[in-house]
């Protein structure tokens, strides 16, 4: 095999939206580094051009030839002689090349090939590695930067730091070996939940678990002791609310005290790990002269801010994608609760679905416009700011009732138009998030003031947009003979 | 007397008439007429994609079909009193309800629906059938999960039972026991019973009732007994070809020219005429080799 065809390897054995996103990234990366090698004066220009380059082959290696080991796992399996060789050569030869070819730029010094080994080995550790220390690794650039500047450690351009990139690219490069064979020999038998590594996420051509909510294979993978314990008691037809959410599963299923206390434990141990990290770096940055608490401040409204830009857009996604499985399929739920006695007549059943299904993610918008309520009353001198927060919000709530609505009228939106809403939605949410704290910051931009009135003429637009599916979702479930039609 | 016939009918556990669906512009159902006695066990036979799983579904008001009607205990199928549901029990073809259930937690869920549920039976045959009663019915096997859905269906002590490739994802062993179960059911219990399948031999075990159903239309339906006395694969040698009956449920041409038939006995019990002609021959025909031969 030569070396052009051992360079198809990867090309040829990752899916086209994973592989095409991914020669995006890195000429983006490759791009902005050249722009800033040649056109910034200075000695960070050296530093800027190697980082923006060197996460290009993170990227690179983390989601794009790491899949090899997904084709070397398939090639065992099927006992093909001599791809697992082919797949380790390519991936040599891309790790040369990738390192090599930058070094024959102007002005970059050899030593820079240690710290370019080290971002790809990075990469490929954070696809290789469990997934629960890929969280770690996510927050790696974060602490390292304010590690770096507190301890005043060399920095990636200087010729001192080379030898230190060496070592742990080295050393990085045997874990990686050893967690390859061990995946490899794995079989049938990999890791599942959170010690799964990244790479294993990719079989789908997806990143993330998006296309797999509501997949009941999802929920065989999760080890014992994460399944929700469930609540059946006094379930039956006299509570036909509770009885229809033990059968839409998911964040509807009713559970024991003890369960929810398990699941509520965890998400805060979870979401501690990034709380730690941004007090720990707010302690170290306030040590170079800062103000301490007016940082941990602005941390947290920023932290609110996201929680809710993120949260709202996810709200609609999560219901609509999980109910979507459900009203999909032919041999799960609906033939099910179609046939179920007890739950009353037609006309009954659809009050029941809208309470039931509607109630869940509508009180979810509710909490958290109640939240930013109470932060408001709270943060006086925010309260202007954080409203806009809240229109997000409830814009969110219109859109999460339009696409259900729609799902159970027997008219489900097609996904680009699902797509199409989401994103408008989100890019208003965005724009509700950034002009107000651009405008209204503590270094206020003139330009972005005038820009505030249109966000709530935008929103109303959506609304309008959104009543107007309401209606056509609400007159489709008005017509359906019962609501456990498939979509 | 029509409308004698037509309470009749809709007072059967199933009567469809003129049903017609389609998908993505392909007819699926083109039409289908079926009434199902009391305490009947009616095979429904076709090959993959044929319109049995959506002629079922129709049947028990599950889709909505395109054009005909359906009856279930004389309700329109599609809008059910809870009293008529309690009535039936439908399993449809590789289940995948309520996955995060255990299967005991499933079964104690929905037997709390049921007037009759038979609690002892679901533990017993759960037991019998050695299925982990506390593991969850997402780790189970597909073959498992079929099991289950069957106590689940079994338990609830259906009237009409209709099931949808209920031996697809089974054992040998397992799919006898559940053909021993529905045999029982009809046998002793009257229960009426819809099956659909393409294992043949299972028909031959216990339906008293076979009807094909192929591109969407139902070619014949009679009893399984019935069959190799009512149709038959008739010869025709190339020059004969021409004396053919028209009226043949398929007709295939061999490369020699010769004709083949399948053909059935008139209300006189007579093959077509040219059955009898010289050269031409009548064979007898299993139920698997009629299957295959109006498939085909």
């Amino acid at each position: 095999m030569n070396a052009w065809q051992l360079l198809q390897i990867p090309w040829r054995s990752t899916y086209p939206s994973l592989r095409w996103f991914a020669v995006v990234v890195f000429v983006l990366c490759s791009t902005g580094a050249i722009a800033i090698g040649a056109f910034a004066d200075g000695p960070g220009a050296m530093r800027g051009a190697v980082a923006m380059y060197g996460a290009g082959l993170t990227y690179l290696w983390a989601f794009f030839f790491s899949l090899g080991l997904l084709l070397a796992i398939d090639a065992r399996q099927l006992r093909l002689p001599g791809i697992q060789r082919q797949i380790n050569a390519s991936l040599g030869l891309y790790g040369v090349l990738g390192i090599a070819v930058p070094l024959f730029a102007p002005g970059v010094d050899w030593s820079m090939a240690a710290v370019l080994a080290l971002f790809s080995v990075v990469g490929l550790a954070f696809a290789v590695m469990p997934r629960y220390l890929a969280v770690v690794v996510a927050l790696t650039p974060s602490l390292a930067n304010a590690l770096w500047s507190r301890l005043d450690l060399p920095g990636i351009d200087d010729p001192r730091f080379a030898p230190w990139a060496a070592l742990i690219a080295l050393v990085l490069l045997l874990v990686c070996a050893w967690r390859w064979r061990q995946l490899l020999s794995a079989g049938n038998r990999q890791p599942r939940g959170w010690s799964s590594p990244m790479v294993l996420q990719f079989r789908k051509g997806s990143w993330g678990h998006w296309n797999c909510i509501g997949d009941n294979s999802q929920l065989g993978q999760r080890p014992d002791w994460l399944q929700p314990g469930v609540d059946l008691t006094g379930v039956g037809p006299a509570k036909p609310r509770k009885s229809l959410r033990v059968a839409l599963g998911g964040w509807y299923l009713p559970q024991t005290a003890g369960s929810y206390g398990k699941q509520f434990a965890l998400m805060f141990g979870i979401l501690a790990i990034p709380a730690a990290s941004l007090v720990l770096l707010s302690r170290i940055k306030a040590s170079g002269g800062a103000d301490f608490t007016a940082t941990l401040e602005g941390s947290l409204i920023g932290a609110l801010s996201s929680l809710t830009v993120m949260a709202a857009p996810a709200i609609c996604i999560f219901s609509l994608l999980w109910l979507g499985k459900r009203w999909q399929r032919a041999n799960a739920e609906l033939p099910l609760l179609a046939l179920l006695p007890g739950l009353g007549n037609p006309a009954g059943v659809k009050r029941l679905v809208l309470r039931t299904v509607l109630g869940l993610p509508l009180a979810l918008h509710g909490l958290l416009a109640l939240l930013l309520g109470m932060v408001m009353l709270c943060w006086h001198g925010h309260a202007y700011m954080l409203s806009f927060m809240l229109l997000a919000q409830l814009g969110g709530a219109v859109v999460t009732t339009a696409v259900l609505l729609n799902l159970f009228g027997g008219r489900a939106l097609p996904p680009w138009s699902i797509g199409l809403i989401l994103v408008v939605a989100a890019a208003l949410t965005m724009a509700s998030l950034l002009l107000p704290a651009l405008a209204l910051g503590r270094h206020p931009m003139v330009q972005a003031m005038p820009l505030l009135p249109l966000l709530p003429l935008g929103w109303l637009l959506l609304a309008g947009a959104m009543a107007w599916l309401c209606r056509r979702g609400w007159r489709g479930l008005m017509q359906q003979p019962h609501p456990f039609l498939p979509g | 007397m029509n409308a004698m016939l037509r309470e009749t009918e809709t007072a059967a556990p199933l009567a469809i008439h003129g049903l017609a669906h389609c998908y993505e512009g392909v007819n699926v159902l083109a039409g289908v007429d079926l009434v199902l006695e009391p305490g009947s066990v009616l095979g429904l036979i076709g090959r993959n994609g044929a319109g049995k799983s959506t002629l079922i579904r129709a049947m028990l008001g599950l889709l909505e079909p395109l054009a005909g009607s359906a009856f279930v205990f004389g309700e329109p199928a599609l809008a059910l009193s809870d009293a008529c549901k309690a009535r039936i029990a439908y399993v449809p073809q590789q289940p995948e309800a309520l996955a995060w259930l255990s299967a005991r937690q499933m079964l104690d869920f929905v037997g709390r629906f049921y007037p009759c549920w038979d609690k002892g039976f679901a533990e017993s045959t759960l037991e019998r059938w050695q299925i982990p009663p506390n593991k969850l019915l997402a780790k189970l096997s597909p073959g498992e999960r079929q099991r289950v859905d069957l106590i689940r269906a079994l338990a609830s002590q259906p009237e009409l039972l209709v099931l949808d490739e209920p031996a697809a994802a089974l054992d040998p062993v397992a799919r006898r026991e559940l053909l021993r179960e529905v045999a029982l059911r009809a046998g002793e219990s009257g229960t009426t019973v819809l099956f659909s399948t393409h294992i043949v031999s299972d028909l031959e075990r216990v339906a008293s009732e076979v009807a094909f159903l192929h591109q969407g239309k139902l070619l014949m339906r009679c009893s399984v007994d019935e069959t190799k006395e009512r149709y038959a694969r008739l010869w025709l040698p190339a020059r004969m070809s021409a004396a053919a009956p028209n009226a043949g449920l398929s007709r295939r041409r061999h490369d020699d020219g010769s004709l083949s038939l399948v053909v059935e006995r008139d209300a006189q019990g007579r093959w077509p005429e040219a059955a009898n002609l010289a050269g031409a021959r009548v064979d007898a025909l299993g139920l698997e080799d009629l299957f295959v031969e109006i498939a085909e």
